[in-house]
């Protein structure tokens, strides 16, 4: 299978921080690859690095075997990569429909048919449509968010913990609009709900203190509780 | 009564020009996050622009193009050359657009000397209206007319088209914007270009208004005080 992104040992600081140390990994083309770790291992600060938020001191990332570290954040994100923040990241004066149209790179018939398509995905978004995305609840906020990032035909999506402060329901809605995505496109999923990190993925990661320890299928971490118990603080 | 309607539209014609002045600094510090001293200077320059090219040109037309130029071009210069290198540093943007206008106002006085210049009412602008006992004074009632003109532009701009929509999404998440693949400094120039433009229309067009152009600190100041105020 072809590798879509390969990162590595990359390097960032955030201030005087030395936050990633040494994250080196690869995603294959069409799968979720999970990144898992205790809060502060260094999770969302790869997402960062990787879109040029964070930039990194050290390192290499390549998509697609071109090297990307070091360009500025809106041309990483015009080759291709959509990114999904820990905070939604939802204009909150503007509306759906204009939190889209941001989005919107062209208006060509594709880009129109795989809007109605995100609305079917998520009819609340239809519903609220002229509604300022400020007023939407988490999981509202959350779908926009991923329905903004996968308007443009995105080879890969970055996705930080899509589950966070949202009710059971509602990660179930997430978990199936993310699972609906998988089916055409890449996806690197930052998650602490081991669930649904399990159920989407096919890879993981797990990163700790700013580096990454330890690889594998998601099935084997399913069945290794000693790793759980170690790394992710779960049995 | 007739007394209070004079009043106000003396103090909307006045309102108005801070509005064009107040709106560009207002555009450029909520996306920019800029503290943009030197913009006291647009206006001056606007103003002394103006009124030189009303004197060799004739047409008041071509001396308002001429003002909006001249804020177009220190826009261009200013944001590539003061303001980029201190992005994200207001103590820095303080200093050095605080000493950039400084010489924005020195250099009127390299340029078109350092005494007053008068500046005359366009012949069409000059007098009054008369409506019962309410004296209507036309070059105040233009200068009402266009701000509001340049009002509207900037709401429909803001809110029906798509720089409108990423300059405001701008101003909630920059991060964000350049996320979805948009180039924020691109923006940020677009923005700076049309405050600076705002501001020279605004000394275009008080230096009929006032009658008198100088080139001294305390005359860009206030305005920019005024503005940052409102």
């Amino acid at each position: 299978m072809d590798t879509m992104l390969k990162v590595e040992n990359l390097q960032t600081y955030i201030g005087q921080y030395h936050i990633l140390q040494g994250i080196s990994f690869q995603v294959k083309k069409g799968e979720v690859t999970v990144l898992l770790g205790r809060n502060g291992a260094g999770k969302t600060t790869t997402l960062r690095s990787i879109m040029g938020l964070n930039p990194p001191s050290q390192g290499k990332i390549y998509y697609q075997n071109v090297s990307i570290e070091g360009l500025p954040t809106y041309k990483i994100a015009n080759l291709g990569i959509g990114y999904v923040p820990e905070d939604q990241g939802i204009f909150k004066d503007l509306t759906v429909e204009e939190n889209m149209k941001v989005a919107m790179k062209k208006q060509d018939a594709e880009t129109i048919d795989r809007l109605e398509w995100i609305l079917q995905l998520f009819p609340d978004l239809k519903k609220f449509w002229k509604k300022p995305g400020g007023l939407l609840s988490g999981g509202q906020k959350q779908m926009l968010s991923i329905a903004r990032a996968y308007l443009n035909n995105n080879q890969l999506l970055l996705i930080d913990e899509p589950s966070k402060g949202l009710a059971p329901i509602m990660v179930e809605k997430v978990m199936d609009s993310i699972l609906e995505m998988k089916k055409e496109t890449t996806i690197i999923l930052v998650e602490q709900n081991f669930m649904m990190a399990s159920t989407i993925g096919n890879q993981f990661y797990i990163i700790d203190d700013g580096r990454t320890v330890y690889s594998g299928r998601m099935s084997t971490l399913k069945e290794d509780e000693q790793l759980k118990r170690k790394y992710l603080g779960i049995a | 009564m007739e007394l209070m309607l004079n009043l106000i539209i003396n103090g909307l014609a006045t309102g108005m020009l801070v509005f064009l002045l107040a709106a560009g600094l207002t555009l450029i510090f909520g996306l920019m996050d800029v503290l943009n001293f030197a913009h006291g200077g647009f206006f001056a320059w606007g103003a002394f622009s103006a009124v030189w090219l009303y004197s060799l040109s004739g047409s008041f037309f071509v001396a308002i193009i001429g003002a909006i130029a001249t804020g177009i071009m220190l826009g261009i210069f200013t944001e590539k050359i003061i303001i980029k290198p201190v992005y994200g540093n207001h103590i820095q943007q303080i200093l050095i657009t605080l000493g950039f206008m400084l010489v924005l106002t020195e250099f009127i006085k390299v340029v078109w000397g350092p005494n007053q210049m008068a500046a005359k009412t366009p012949e069409f602008l000059t007098g009054s209206w008369e409506l019962g006992n309410v004296i209507l004074i036309k070059y105040r009632v233009f200068i009402i007319i266009i701000a509001l003109i340049v009002y509207s532009m900037v709401q429909i701009a803001l809110k029906k088209t798509k720089i409108g929509l990423i300059v405001r999404a701008g101003v909630m998440d920059k991060e964000m914007v350049q996320a979805l693949g948009i180039n924020i400094k691109k923006v940020f120039m677009f923005v700076f270009i049309v405050g600076s433009a705002m501001a020279a229309l605004g000394g275009a067009l008080i230096a009929p208004y006032s009658g008198v152009v100088y080139a001294e600190r305390e005359w860009n100041m206030r305005f920019w005080l005024l503005s940052s105020l409102l």
